[in-house]
């Protein structure tokens, strides 16, 4: 009690004090640099096998379901879901989607079952399907709760493009769409072999920077779907991981263009510090992932997504007409995104 | 008078303000982990010289990446904070003292529920950028001052504002205006944007992460004009602590009196929560804390309390920027602000206010 003034002085003296210490120790706690090899997209071919029934396919999460015949009642409960079925022509199954399947047009006039927060799991056991399709990577927990009430949940993880690809090769076995699977796949990989071919003319990598948020600045790290697309598409992912930035290291890393929903432009616009210093507000160089949603759906539509991130990127390696060009002059960094 | 001892302590405001100024440079030379460009104090130094008019010296020691984190970020964010501090301490002041209750905090009379209703309204409605960005402060000024309106007129009976129902007014209608709040945060969830409800979350949680030079265009008139209201009515408190009645025997016209309290601390609650949201337990505990260092006379107690808040909430600031990966500092306030409320409670020192 007598020395109370005395305690909170010796307090702040310890405060001062640890937060200098602790300010010059933290200076060698960089995170380690990630120096990976230039992603090339492998020229592997799929090779289509005849669909075979009854047949036992064991979905991203491990699970193995047994399916006697193909599955002719099928519930997308995720956008991404309903294009990839779409995409392998089971679009007649599709009995039920959700209100942000926005692609095909047909999925849009289709029965839902809600939205991505309020999926009305009732309104799925009373359509009766023969399998439920799902992506792990935003249903998690609408897969328990259906598997809980009896469901055949079919698990999708498209995370990286690698998994996205066994992903869409097991759906086919479990839907017998094997060769349309194959061709899926040969498909879309061969337009990103194309476009990380074309881009590699370019003499220079683009910084870029994904941004769902900016109360808290979440994005995208390199080992995630549109991470890996970046490094297809010639740029240069800022966030070493999937952790929030920081902005003070966006301004140090100055990215040259931010891809991010049309709705956070003018937010990203007013964030202190960045106008002037981070290149791509400065020259309001936004590549907007949510109009069409072309970048973040593991589907056909990928390919339409990379290509115009390609051509935001590199406008010096394509012809007005979004044709490659013919040759390259090397050395040059004229034409960047954003004047 | 017990405090007469405490009150002898010459040189707590030297202190204190000593203090303030140590931790806001502290703040501003602290990196996080994972930033390679080296800020220096001695870069500071250089950065904040080349914006002075007077002494502008055209440095060339200091690049422009270091010019936006020092200047464009950390200079805004550690005045606003500590100017957030500052004001919602000495709200608590004001309001412990005019409600005779030690357990009453900036946030009882409702103004920061409406406060929040309005930024997350604008929000909502997609209006984060219109007016250069200041359309959401505005609002959230607008909603708080609006809450504190209609919470005294609610309150008042016959003419007269009782304590009690005022606190009683103030709980029931931030409550609803709450729960609006959580609407809000639903539908935002069913449209499916999360940066909305983000957003939403922030204000809620309290958070220095966006604070430019222009939130201090709307912080500091109405800080200032509040910080002066209160002030000016030092004697007043000082006469209200020893009870309603005497104070009007003495010559407190208490209900013109309450109305400049309740007004000052609003505008300084309101024009707070516009700019940083909801920043917990800093307006309850600080001012007690200055109590103990200073004793009761408000013409010590509100600028120790303000000095102590300024502290407590950019120390706050620094401690989830640097190490906690900017961890909201409403967070950390009230992570630390409990167990020291409780502390405090357990010394028998809340009841000896």
């Amino acid at each position: 009690m007598k020395y109370s003034g005395f305690a909170v002085f010796a307090l702040i003296v310890v405060i001062v004090t640890v937060g200098y210490a602790r300010f010059g120790a933290l200076k060698n706690l960089h995170p380690p640099k990630l120096n990976k090899p230039e992603p090339v997209i492998a020229r592997v071919r799929e090779v289509p096998v005849p669909p075979v029934f009854p047949v036992e396919v064991a979905d991203a999460t491990g699970q193995t379901m047994l399916f006697q015949v193909a599955p002719k009642k099928i519930v997308s409960v995720a956008p991404s879901v309903t294009e990839v079925l779409f995409d392998l022509g089971l679009g007649d199954h599709v009995v039920a989607d959700t209100n942000a399947c926005d692609f095909p047009q047909k999925a849009t006039q289709l029965p839902h079952i809600g939205g991505a927060f309020d999926m009305d799991l009732e309104k799925i056991v009373s359509l009766q399907p023969d399998l439920v399709v799902a992506d792990g990577t935003v249903n998690k927990q609408i897969i328990l709760r259906m598997q809980a009430a009896g469901l055949k949940v079919f698990v999708m993880m498209p995370d990286t493009l690698e998994h996205c690809w066994e992903s869409v090769r097991r759906l086919g076995r479990a839907t017998g769409c094997t060769v349309e699977a194959a061709g899926l796949i040969n498909d879309i990989r061969d337009h990103l072999e194309n476009i990380s071919r074309v881009v590699r003319q370019s003499p220079s990598t683009v910084k870029v920077m994904v941004l769902y948020d900016t109360a808290t600045l979440y994005t995208s790290g390199p080992n995630t779907l549109i991470g890996e697309l970046i490094k297809v598409c010639g740029g240069k992912n800022i966030a070493p991981s999937n952790d929030p930035l920081n902005s003070e290291n966006v301004v140090e890393q100055a990215p040259e263009v931010i891809i991010c929903s049309s709705n956070l432009e003018a937010n990203v616009a007013k964030m202190p510090g960045w106008k002037g210093t981070v290149p791509a507000v400065t020259n309001t160089a936004y590549f907007h992932t949510s109009a069409n949603a072309t970048l973040i759906r593991p589907c056909r539509r990928m390919i339409t997504g990379a290509n115009e991130l390609a051509k935001y990127l590199h406008p010096d390696v394509y012809t007005s007409d979004g044709r490659p060009a013919p040759f390259v002059k090397t050395g040059s960094t004229e034409g960047k995104p954003g004047k | 008078m017990k405090y007469n001892a405490r009150a002898a302590l010459p040189a707590a405001e030297a202190i204190l303000l000593a203090s303030l100024v140590i931790i806001l440079l502290i703040s501003v030379s602290a990196s996080p982990a994972g930033l390679d460009t080296s800020i220096t104090p001695s870069t500071v130094l250089h950065c904040i010289t080349s914006h002075l008019p007077v002494i502008s010296s055209h440095s060339t020691t200091v690049t422009a990446t270091q010019d936006a984190i020092v200047w464009g970020i950390r200079m805004p964010r550690a005045i606003t904070g500590a100017a957030v501090g500052m004001l919602l301490a000495m709200a608590g002041v004001a309001f412990q003292s005019f409600l005779m209750n030690p357990m009453a905090d900036p946030y009882m009379v409702g103004v920061s529920a409406g406060s929040a209703l309005g930024s997350a309204a604008v929000i909502l409605a997609g209006g984060s950028a219109w007016l250069a960005g200041m359309a959401q402060p505005l609002a959230a000024f607008a909603a708080g001052m609006g809450s504190m309106a209609l919470v005294t007129a609610l309150a008042r009976i016959n003419g007269r504002l009782s304590a009690q129902t005022f606190l009683l007014a103030g709980f029931v209608f931030g409550t609803f205006v709450y729960s609006v709040t959580r609407l809000a945060i639903s539908i935002a969830n069913r449209q499916s944007d999360t940066s909305k409800t983000g957003q939403i979350l922030s204000q809620l949680l309290g958070s220095l992460q966006g604070v430019s030079w222009q939130s201090l265009w709307l912080l500091m008139p109405m800080g200032i004009a509040a910080a002066w209201m209160l002030f000016m009515a030092r004697k007043e408190l000082n006469l209200m602590a020893l009870g309603e009645e005497s104070a009007a025997h003495l010559g407190v016209d208490t209900e013109r009196f309450k109305n400049r309290i309740i007004l000052a601390g609003s505008l300084a609650t309101a024009a707070t929560v516009a700019v940083a949201g909801i920043i917990g337990f800093v307006g309850m505990v600080v001012p007690h804390i200055a109590r103990r260092l200073v004793g009761p006379d408000h013409t010590r107690l509100l600028p120790c309390s303000m000095l102590l808040g300024g502290i407590v909430l950019s120390a706050s600031d620094l401690i989830g920027r640097v190490w906690f990966n900017g961890l909201e500092v409403g967070v950390i306030t009230a992570m630390l602000g409990a167990p020291a409320f409780c502390y405090l409670l357990r010394r028998k020192l809340v009841s000896a206010w």
